[in-house]
């Protein structure tokens, strides 16, 4: 739950983020943009008047500081075009043409931005400047300024676009790595908590049956029952359990379920105290334990016996849940406690780890995990020698 | 032995007064629903052996027991009569002789019974010892159980998995869908998030220097600042690491605080 909860914020900034590009980051952008295009269009122009002197010495382009006033000046019309048209969007009917109103309109305003260059030059530098109005060219440049500046409008909005889907993709991946992340740790803790309930209202009602009967075994009941709930709780809150409590807890439960079918159920377990020092994954045998007793007793009126084998080598552990069955074994034994114990050996392990289960040639049905041999890291002798010395060296 | 129960439940006190009545030697003096009737009863006639319960309405067992440890020189053996297994370490350091968990049976009456006796007994130094050592185990136990609880996380080195308690770990660092992890000289990685490994590490002094490191500040053990003004901090496993322009202020207020 608390994971969850934590998780929220950041997806929400993830959301309110996505697709649409800081101020900061688009006047960058356009800034970048802006530069490449007022030079190239400075080399161009003066290319073309080296061309154009093997035919007359007239000045033809604009000097280039001319060329660089006026893309000064369009800058902040550009950067105002760029930030309506992320706000505007796309949208066929409400976007596309505020979109194209918008590449008209600075591309109209380029000509005039010229001109307006072209005054404010002459007024900086009162020396006679050449002129290149001409009344009737007018409409002739104008055009040609207007394609010229239309289509480089063009590049740099798909440009800006470009950019923003892009981060927004990237941010919908991080957003989808955030909730993956926040789901497989509330679904661990989900599938921890697996005790039945039926089993819980099964061994009260045998502590009812026996306060008139056994006064004394309802007591050490109840005080059983409340060791398993305090153990249950404690391992519901972490990941990993050492194995030995593990047993511990597997132990009990079986003491109190033998309580209930007394003349029925024998159990066999290794001792708890004797196991090597790994972890496992929390509450994970309880459930195929708890599958060993229902369904052993299950169909039939016999005696049943589960028996625990702990295998261990250095590299895997295997633990097996062994139950006698009755003459016809029930067909589906999938439930959801086996799909529980595979969900997390597949979080925890990975591909490291499974689970199988199936009737044994013995007439017993056998549960079994295979998982890595998890030991606790602890640094070796040498290792901390090592670094004590170390720490001595730096100190000095 | 003069016994006195205290527990603010009649049905709780009628258990207790059940088992003690088992017990030929006990002699019931008082049983009382509040902290404060107990504590003047006890003062005009203090009792051998009193159970107390923890969790009561105005004035705590564990009040009762402080403030008979700190006046008056009445000290009778406590035994705490509690349904929370977090208060032992608490219990003995108010010196109390033993816990008992709610709910007991005859069973864990008899065994807290006869450790009582023990120390009761206990009139030789080798038996006072054992008495000491028999506590300094019970001790022991909720330490490790403790330890036991705390979150572990699952990480990688030289391809095998191993499990990490969250207090040996001195440095956490992000790296893109993983984060690494240092013990001492070892590195490890963990397929987790820097904010998750942050959130196992609750139970420990975590300090974060950058956006994407994390250090547990029970390794710092050297502080360097660049001319820059950030700080290097050297870790016991001898890795080092630098804190970021963002989080500099930070890191200074937590080291300056850490140096008072």
């Amino acid at each position: 739950m608390n994971a969850r909860a934590s998780e929220a914020p950041e997806i929400a900034s993830l959301t309110a983020g996505g697709g649409r590009l800081p101020l900061r980051t688009l006047l960058l952008l356009t800034m970048i943009f802006w530069v490449y295009v007022t030079l190239s269009n400075i080399l161009y122009a003066h290319s073309m008047q080296i061309n154009a002197t093997q035919v007359t010495h007239a000045v033809l382009f604009a000097p280039w500081d001319v060329r660089v006033l006026q893309h000064i000046l369009l800058l902040p019309v550009l950067f105002a075009c760029f930030c309506v048209s992320i706000r505007v969007g796309w949208a066929p009917l409400r976007g596309l043409p505020v979109q194209i109103a918008l590449g008209v309109g600075f591309a109209s305003l380029s000509f005039l931005a010229l001109k307006a260059a072209e005054a404010l030059a002459m007024w900086l530098y009162p020396e006679p400047m050449p002129s290149l109005d001409d009344k009737e060219a007018f409409g002739a440049l104008w055009t040609a300024s207007f394609t010229n500046f239309f289509l480089t409008y063009s590049f740099g909005i798909a440009l800006v676009t470009g950019f923003g889907l892009y981060r927004g993709f990237r941010d919908t991946e991080l957003r989808l790595k955030a909730v993956e992340q926040g789901w497989t740790a509330a679904r661990l803790a989900a599938l921890r908590m697996q005790l039945s309930p039926h089993t819980f209202f099964n061994l009260l009602h045998t502590i009812r049956g026996q306060i008139n009967q056994e006064p004394q075994i309802a007591r050490s009941m109840v005080v059983q029952l409340a060791d398993l709930f305090r153990q249950l709780l404690s391992a519901g809150q972490r990941d990993f359990s050492k194995l030995s409590e593990e047993l511990k807890f597997v132990r009990l439960y079986l003491e109190l379920q033998q309580h209930r079918f007394a003349d029925r159920l024998t159990v066999v377990l290794p001792d708890p105290d004797l196991q090597p020092d790994l972890w496992v994954p929390s509450l994970i045998l309880q459930p195929l334990v708890e599958n060993a007793v229902t369904h052993g007793l299950a169909g039939h009126d016999r005696a049943v016996a589960v028996r625990i084998e702990v295998l261990t080598s250095s590299e895997t552990l295997i633990l097996r849940i062994v139950n006698t069955i009755g003459q016809h074994p029930t067909a589906s034994r999938q439930g959801i406690g086996l799909y529980n114990v595979r969900e997390r050996l597949s979080v925890q392990f990975g591909a490291q780890a499974a689970l199988s289960y199936g009737p044994a040639d013995d007439g017993t049905w056998v549960a079994q995990i295979t998982m890595p041999a998890l030991r606790e890291f602890s640094p070796q002798f040498g290792a901390t020698a090592e670094a004590f010395f170390d720490g001595r060296h730096h100190s000095r | 032995m003069d016994v006195i129960i205290v527990d603010d439940e009649r049905v709780a006190r009628g258990a207790l007064r059940e088992c003690c009545e088992a017990e030929p030697d006990l002699e019931i003096i008082g049983e009382y629903a509040t902290a404060e009737s107990a504590l003047i009863a006890i003062r005009r006639h203090p009792p051998h052996l009193l159970f107390l319960d923890i969790e009561m309405a105005t004035m705590s067992g564990m009040q009762l027991a402080r403030e008979l440890n700190s006046g008056s020189g009445i000290m009778p053996m406590v035994v705490f009569v509690t349904a929370h297994d977090h208060y032992a370490r608490e219990a003995f350091e108010v010196s109390a002789v033993d816990y008992l968990l709610k709910p007991f049976d005859e069973r864990r009456f008899n065994s807290m019974l006869a450790r009582v006796r023990h120390r009761i007994g206990a009139e030789t130094v080798a038996e006072r010892q054992r008495a000491l050592a028999a506590l300094i185990t019970q001790l022991e136990r909720t330490t490790r159980a403790a330890a036991e609880n705390r979150p572990r996380l699952i990480a990688n080195a030289g391809g095998r998995m191993h499990l990490l308690d969250v207090a040996q770990i001195e440095v956490i660092e992000a790296d893109r869908n993983y984060v690494t992890l240092r013990v001492g000289k070892e590195t490890f990685h963990a397929r987790t998030t820097l904010r998750e490994a942050e959130e196992a590490m609750t139970s420990q002094p975590t300090l974060r220097i950058s956006r994407s490191c994390l250090i547990n500040i029970n390794f710092v053990r050297e502080v360097n600042r660049t001319p820059r003004g950030d700080f290097l901090l050297v870790l016991s496993g001898g890795t080092t690491v630098s804190s970021s322009q963002g989080y500099r202020d930070k890191v200074r207020a937590r080291l300056e605080q850490l140096m008072i």
